[in-house]
């Protein structure tokens, strides 16, 4: 297995293979914009140092000589006259719940689209990967409390189901964490991965008991922390008042003498994250809007990879590599 | 440099206000939305690296442009002595005019009035001429304009302050019509005298008086005021404004007995705020009656007319004394008494007094008694041998008939020894008598032949006899006709004088001194036979002339005003010794040999001319006007053509300067009109200002637009 490269390193090679967010973010349609990631994703996948992946795209594959025969679909064979390999269908499939912050603070963007059409353009590519390897997917939108529910399904229609709640408006303010995991908690009875998309900005007193609780229940919980390039910067120039999206307070700021404080702030606030991420063993990454959505994917699959979340897949997908 | 609107220079310091805002606090420019304000604090104002001003030309035009905006608001100016086309005043010509009337001896008015004029005088710059004068009844030059002028400033104001506190009040009226005019008379005079053609002096008369309402301002209405000369008046005025005055209310103060009353005016100015005053009698000395006094009530702004009883524990002369007022000075009044004046006039002549053909009837009825003088007409028969030895107090002999020797004899030692002689007579042998009688035996007379009649012409009016009559309403003798005169012939009279001739130029009326008398010849007689004298009006007034030419009779009139001239003697030579006339306050004044008038009426009281208890006496009192304390309007002035200036003090002659700078600085910056170059000024740098920051705006975005595609 060659090194997995990290975002960064994605970032550094993304640039002429992977779609610019800003132009991905002109195609209205998030099913569309889904598709054009996940698509590229694999277009680029035998270019990519992603060779070795134990990853199926499709459902069959066409037969080549020195496949095993006894993964002949036949009955495909018989109503097509071709030979295909059949994808090894594993009673463990993947029940994934998406749980996408819609607050007020998610709306905010520096880079010609906010971090709210970033994280439901992440969201709707991993439903469309998901949906597309048969794994059920379900969505959760949360706000200030848990706005939408969609249950995890794999069915004819469940992706344009998930595709109209995510593209609908979320009448919250604030952030708040403990409603929807505990709601998740409390509806998601069965063991699967649950994948956060949040900004996290907000405070994280009770985020290690929710998460905990729900590491508890078995769950696999993935944390993509979405951040906008000011937010990590704090690159303005002039004093201005700075308004909260979600509280509505303003207070001066003066960027040239404030910045430095409120980088370590920020630092010691994500630190804070990663630290409970890491005590609970919950996979956390940080994305960039101005990030491809290309390499949040690769992630999200070497995520999956590392956790084992695919143990058959994983050996057949060392074999072929071999 | 100098600026008419100071204050608008302050507006430069604000220029500097929005820079020192700039870098103390900077504006924000805008609300930024950010997504969450958690890890943000609130940044103090501070002057960081990035408050510091970044376009230094920009700020320094706009600041320039604020700058010059507001130095021509300030309408600045140069202060130049050229083009002043205005003569220079080099001081002024100040006459101090102060009252020193006997109203002005009130409480401390003179002092205040003294104190005024010292401080004019300390107030007067070098280059000031200043005249002192004061006034009452009359104006007295203190210090003239050229002693004045013609010392330097520290002397000529030592000089003023030594003059003036040797002035005092006086007890006169106020004559104040009288002293202005002549006053600004003289300013105008002493300024045409000045050698220095090019300066203009301002002229100036400071009254300094108690304005009352009793002072003589009628001289002012007749002529015009010069218009160059100002008046200003510093108007003193009493604590106290209560006063009532005692004046006699009949020409008189003569007491004919002990049982006689005086009527008394009292007056109470209008400003007084008593009504109720009490009169009291008070001997000579310093004791008052023992009788209860008098209360009289008068309203403020009123008189009344008091009779008032004499005290007959008190001997003539005494005072009557007002109480009650709040100022003395005119509540005294003298009173004295004396016997009626007998006298006789000697007629010889054959003519009766009841004959209306004859002068005696004429004469019997020329003497009215007026019961102060009695005139008894005693008849001396002619031929007598002698003149009755009864015959005494003669104050006239009239001859109407040839005199005989002896009686030749007796009028000339009579006429020598002071008496007066009349000789009249319808023929010429009476006109023998006076010939012998003036030295002169062989007198030619004769009748003259009158056409009609004759009138009288050419009259000496210089003589006492006519002196009376020089008034042009009184000096009228053509309707006096003569239907009958002796012709005398005027080189037959040596030292004779002649005060009257007919129109024909022979004499009327001859007169000669004879030691200390003298002797006088009619030309006619008064009778109809000969003239109208008998019946004109002027036939009284002549025979009591030719008695009152007696030597030693006074005036019947016995009180007088302060400063009135008294008339003491009818002839020349008529003193044989030089007297004394006594007056109050133990005021004693030599006369001369000669001296006809006695002018040193200057203080209220009894004056007596020599020693002897008997001698006449009169009175002196003060002028009623005086007792008219209330103010008078100043518009009364201002209503008589005098033009009034406000007293100029040491701050209103600062605040004059002061508007005379500012006119002046108005007049220099109305010239330079230095503010138009300023906007000029303002508005390049505006425009330059506009093109920089263009500049400058343009060179911001092709920044921002190479830093975008970068």
């Amino acid at each position: 297995m060659t090194g997995k490269p990290t975002s960064a390193e994605s970032g550094r090679h993304s640039s002429a293979d992977f779609i610019d967010p800003l132009t991905l973010m002109r195609i209205k349609s998030l099913e569309l914009r889904a598709k054009a990631v996940v698509e590229g994703f694999q277009s680029g996948l035998n270019h990519s140092p992603y060779h070795g992946f134990s990853v199926e795209f499709t459902e069959y594959r066409q037969y080549a000589p020195g496949d095993d025969v006894r993964y002949l679909d036949w009955k495909l064979y018989a109503r097509s006259d071709r030979y295909y390999i059949k994808r090894f269908e594993d009673e463990t499939n993947l029940r994934c719940h998406l749980i996408l912050d819609m607050s007020r603070s998610m709306g905010y963007g520096s880079v010609g689209y906010s971090k709210a059409d970033y994280a439901r353009t992440l969201v709707a590519t991993l439903s469309y990967f998901l949906v597309s390897q048969r794994d059920a997917v379900g969505l959760v939108t949360f706000a200030d409390q848990m706005e939408a529910f969609v249950p995890a399904r794999f069915r004819t229609g469940h992706l344009r189901r998930l595709m109209v709640t995510l593209e609908q408006q979320v009448a919250g303010k604030s952030t708040n964490l403990d409603a929807p995991l505990e709601k998740i908690a409390e509806r998601v009875a069965r063991r699967g991965m649950l994948v956060l998309v949040s900004d996290l900005l907000s405070p994280i007193d009770t985020l290690e008991s929710r998460l905990a609780h729900l590491r508890a229940r078995g769950h696999e919980v993935l944390l993509f922390q979405i951040l906008d390039p000011a937010e990590l910067n704090f690159d303005f120039d002039d004093p201005a008042l700075f308004e909260d999206a979600e509280t509505g307070r303003e207070i001066y700021v003066d960027p040239e003498s404030a910045r430095a404080n409120y980088q370590r702030r920020l630092e010691e606030h994500i630190s804070g994250i990663r630290s409970i991420c890491d005590r609970l063993g919950i996979s956390y990454r940080q994305f960039v809007t101005d990030t491809p959505l290309e390499v949040a994917m690769g992630d999200f699959l070497r995520s999956r990879q590392h956790k084992g979340s695919l143990p058959a897949r994983t050996s057949a997908a060392n074999r072929r590599a071999a | 440099m100098s600026f008419l609107a100071p204050l608008f220079i302050a507006a430069v310091a604000a220029v500097s206000l929005p820079v020192l805002f700039h870098m103390i606090r900077r504006t924000p420019r805008g609300r930024i939305p950010f997504s969450t304000v958690m890890f943000l604090d609130p940044s103090p104002p501070q002057i960081t690296r990035r408050s510091r001003l970044d376009n230094w030309p920009l700020l320094l035009l706009r600041a320039l442009a604020l700058i010059l905006l507001a130095i021509a608001f300030a309408r600045p100016f140069w202060r130049t002595t050229t083009g002043a086309n205005v003569a220079v005043n080099d001081g002024r010509q100040i006459a101090i005019l102060l009252d020193s009337s006997a109203s002005m001896r009130r409480g401390k008015l003179w002092n205040d009035a003294v104190a005024r004029a010292v401080r004019i005088i300390d107030d007067a710059t070098p280059a000031d001429r200043i005249g002192l004068f004061t006034f009452d009844r009359t104006l007295t030059q203190v210090v003239g304009f050229e002693e004045s002028s013609s010392l330097e400033p520290a002397a000529r104001k030592k000089l003023l302050h030594q003059r003036l506190a040797a002035t005092k009040p006086g007890w006169a009226a106020t004559d104040l019509g009288d002293a202005l005019t002549y006053v600004a008379e003289t300013l105008v005079a002493a300024d045409a005298k000045t050698t220095d053609q090019q300066s203009e002096k301002s002229k100036e008369i400071i009254l300094i008086s108690d304005m009352q309402v009793g002072s003589r301002t009628r001289p002012l209405g007749r002529s015009k005021w010069p218009a160059e000369v100002k008046l200003s008046v510093e108007q003193v005025n009493p604590s106290s404004t209560t006063n009532a005055g005692l004046q006699l209310a009949s020409r008189t103060t003569i007491l004919k007995n002990e049982q006689d009353n005086i009527r008394v005016r009292v007056v109470n100015a209008a400003d007084s705020t008593k009504e109720q005053f009490q009169l009291r009698w008070k001997s000579d000395g310093p004791f008052f009656s023992t009788e209860e006094s008098i209360n009289v009530y008068v309203p403020p702004g009123r008189s009344r007319i008091v009779r008032v009883p004499f005290d007959p524990n008190l001997s003539a002369p005494a005072r009557l004394v007002l109480t009650g007022d709040d100022h003395d000075f005119d509540n005294t009044i003298a009173v004295d008494r004396t016997t009626v004046q007998n006298l006789n006039v000697l007629y010889v002549g054959s003519d009766t007094a009841s004959d209306p053909d004859g002068l005696r009837f004429y004469i019997e009825r020329a003497f009215p008694d007026d019961g102060l003088r009695r005139v008894t007409v005693i008849g001396q028969p002619p031929g007598a041998p002698a003149i009755s030895p009864d015959t005494r107090n003669i104050g006239l002999v009239i001859v109407a008939e040839p005199l005989l020797d002896k009686q030749l004899d007796w009028l000339r030692r009579h006429v020598k020894e002071g008496g007066t002689l009349l000789f009249v007579a319808s023929s010429a042998d009476t006109y023998q008598s006076f010939g012998q009688l003036v030295g002169k035996p062989d007198l030619k007379v004769r009748e003259a032949d009158v056409e009609g009649y004759a009138m009288l012409g050419d009259i000496d009016f210089a003589h006492p006899l006519f002196a009376s009559f020089d008034d042009p309403r009184f000096a009228d003798f053509t309707s006096i006709h003569f239907w009958k005169h002796r012709q005398i012939d005027v080189d037959e009279l040596p030292d004779c004088r002649i005060l009257a001739r007919f129109d024909d130029g022979t004499p009327a009326v001859v007169t000669k001194q004879m030691g200390r008398g003298s002797a006088t010849l009619f030309a006619s007689g008064w009778h109809p036979a000969d003239s109208q004298l008998a019946l004109s009006t002027k036939f009284v007034p002549l025979m009591n002339g030719l008695l009152e030419l007696n030597a030693g009779h006074l005036d019947r009139r016995r009180h007088y005003t302060v400063g009135d001239a008294v008339p003491i003697a009818a002839r020349a030579n008529e003193l044989a010794t030089p007297s004394i006339m006594h007056g109050p306050e133990s005021q004693t004044v030599q006369l001369t040999s000669g001296q006809r008038t006695f002018t040193g009426t200057v203080v209220p009281g009894v004056y007596r001319m020599g020693d002897a208890p008997d001698v006449p006496r009169f009175t002196v009192g003060l002028a009623a006007a005086e007792s008219r304390t209330a103010p008078m309007p100043l518009e009364r002035l201002e209503s008589l053509g005098i033009p009034l200036k406000p007293i100029e003090t040491s701050a209103t002659k600062v605040a004059a300067a002061q508007r005379e700078r500012q006119l002046k600085a108005v007049e220099l910056e109305g010239r330079q009109k230095i503010w138009r170059w300023l906007i000029l000024a303002a508005i390049v740098a505006l425009m330059a200002e506009t093109w920089l920051a263009g500049r400058t705006t343009k060179q911001i975005a092709i920044g921002n637009a190479e830093g975008a595609e970068s």
